[in-house]
């Protein structure tokens, strides 16, 4: 009795063990090999490839089920301002940045949970094709809980994490080849409640 | 080896265990997770495709959905019969057909431009499955029975989402009987 009392407990703390660990590991910032940084950005150049190892696709298919492969569609996240700081629908942002050498493109907000943050306007991104540009073919794109006049994705009333996606369909051989050479857009933090 | 260490030592082995047995099978238990929930919520059966509305955070089925694209889904098993899949060549917006392994692997894709160059037809066959039919398609071979299908129409003009919507309808697919 005693002794299947002791290897229950041993494999009681193996399993909260392992799983936790896995856990803690899957959400540790993943900037192993297979992802490339710029900026504030990261991209997982193996997202949706076969080539992908365990962790990077349990990653993926934690925060990005059903990636396209790099040669379609190349994606960028970013969970940060350009000074390192964690995205809050807290804050005011300013996302600037000129045309990417892709096919199509768009920048997308999710909520803590990966998902589209509720909004009257059901506004969530700005792309290549509805992006109202400066004079200089610059694009901004305000992302705030109070409206903008220009290229405005509410980020809510609820406190919580963002997550930012850049996505590049079709993406030009260049980057394809060199993903952090690109000149990705800035996220600047404006102001805090 | 004293007892306490003989004890560690297995509690350390059997975690290894748990820890790479938990990485290894989340990718599928997610795609099975997503693919029962798309059927159920939807209210569809396999190896059909299931046009989704423009995306909106009130009608999310997986994370991270683009809002700019139309989908169309298809939770697939060719285990019995291939699938034929007959895609759209738009002129002027983009569109792919991808197709996902059971482990989420994007094992084929394929965009409007390529399907314009070689052929609108695909034909998706089960691993190790031959196919003596004739046509013109060209054929993929599944690395898992099962799996999900995956197309994506660009929203290139939110003035124009009746155009957009009838090219999404363009997909279609269906067993090979």
């Amino acid at each position: 009795m005693k002794t299947a009392l002791k290897y229950l407990c041993i494999l009681l703390i193996a399993f909260f063990l392992g799983i936790g660990s896995a856990v803690y590991w899957l959400a540790k910032s993943p900037l192993d090999s297979n992802w490339v940084k710029k900026g504030a950005w990261r991209t997982n150049i193996l997202a949706g490839s076969e080539k992908s190892g365990m962790y990077d696709r349990a990653r993926i298919a934690i925060a990005g089920l059903l990636a396209l492969n790099k040669s379609e569609t190349l994606y960028y996240i970013a969970d940060n301002d350009d000074s390192g700081e964690p995205l809050r629908a807290a804050c005011d942002y300013r996302i600037e940045g000129k045309d990417l050498d892709a096919r199509w493109w768009s920048v997308t907000v999710y909520g803590r949970t990966y998902f589209l943050i509720p909004n009257e306007q059901k506004r969530y991104s700005f792309n290549r094709n509805n992006i109202t540009r400066d004079t200089d073919d610059h694009f901004r794109i305000h992302l705030s809980s109070k409206p903008k006049e220009k290229n405005w994705i509410p980020s809510g009333q609820k406190d919580q994490k963002l997550h930012l996606t850049l996505r590049l369909y079709n993406p030009s051989l260049g980057v394809v080849e060199n993903p952090s050479g690109s000149d990705l857009p800035h996220i600047i933090k404006e102001q805090c409640k | 080896m004293k007892v306490w260490m003989k004890s560690t030592v297995i509690t350390l082995i059997l975690a290894a265990i748990f820890h790479i047995v938990t990485v290894a099978i989340i990718p599928d238990v997610i795609m099975a997770f997503v693919s029962k929930k798309a059927l159920h919520s939807l209210k569809a059966s396999v190896n059909t495709a299931i046009h989704r509305p423009r995306i909106t955070d009130d009608q999310e089925t997986i994370v991270m959905p683009c809002p700019d694209l139309l989908y169309t889904i298809c939770v697939y098993d060719v285990s019995q019969k291939p699938l034929r899949i007959k895609a759209p060549t738009p002129k002027d917006t983009y569109f792919s057909v991808a197709m996902y392994a059971a482990n989420t692997d994007n094992f084929f894709v394929v965009n409007d431009r390529q399907l314009a160059n070689d052929g609108r037809e695909i034909l998706l066959i089960n691993k190790g499955a031959s196919y003596s039919g004739s046509g013109n398609f060209r054929v993929v071979e599944a690395p898992t029975s099962k799996g999900i299908i995956l197309c994506r129409t660009l929203i290139t003009d939110e003035n124009r989402m009746e155009d957009m919507i009838r090219i999404q309808h363009q997909v279609t697919i269906a067993e090979v009987q």
